[in-house]
């Protein structure tokens, strides 16, 4: 019996906290350097965004994927019911986004991955939060 | 699906942190399942049935239209 109980995967606890420091983090030097004026013309203006984003989605996914502290079977069942959701989330989001486009701008443009794989880990920590907020 | 978890705890004067701790999953679990809103793998079944020194049958009890 041993064996399947080990299976429960994911990344240690410690994971949510370096997950929320990394946000925090990625937060505070965008104000910062905001606040400074930062000259964006050294770097460019776009490099910096993307590797913003590219910590911001890697924070949430650590929150996403570490366990829980009691992580038990109804737990794991939970997790999978969030991330079921949060995948319908991001194909509805796929589809709807052209529509809004073509309502708004009249033309059709490509979704940002990296805003649709944010929105769907945002989904998912809720929605897993909601579900054991809701078991208590 | 029934069960008698609670009446089985009562019996014990176990709270639901005791059992919990007992058969190594968290309290809220131990809840979701005496409020009938999560059903328990075999593994955990047999896990809570040792506790109670009984059968999986006579805590976890199919419905009618279950059967």
């Amino acid at each position: 019996m041993k064996k399947s109980e080990d299976k429960a995967v994911g990344l240690p606890n410690y994971f949510k906290k370096i997950g929320v420091a990394l946000i925090i983090l990625v937060i505070v030097a965008m104000f910062i350097l905001k606040g400074l004026h930062y000259d964006f013309d050294t770097i460019p203006k776009g490099n910096i965004k993307t590797i913003a984003m590219n910590l911001f989605i890697l924070g949430l996914a650590f929150i996403a994927l570490a366990k829980d502290k009691i992580e038990d079977e109804m737990h794991v069942f939970l997790k999978l019911k969030s991330f079921y959701s949060a995948f319908i989330f991001g194909i509805i989001f796929t589809i709807i986004f052209p529509i809004f486009d073509i309502v708004i701008n009249d033309d059709v443009q490509q979704i940002p991955g990296q805003q649709l794989v944010i929105m769907m880990l945002f989904s998912q920590i809720s929605t897993y939060f909601l579900l054991k907020r809701s078991e208590k | 699906m029934k069960n008698t978890l609670k009446v089985e705890r009562a019996k014990l004067n176990l709270t639901q942190q005791d059992l919990a701790d007992k058969v190594k999953v968290s309290r809220q679990t131990i809840n979701s399942i005496e409020t009938e809103r999560y059903t328990p793998s075999t593994v955990l079944a047999l896990k809570i049935s040792e506790v109670f020194k009984t059968s999986v049958n006579e805590i976890f009890i199919l419905e009618e239209d279950e059967k």
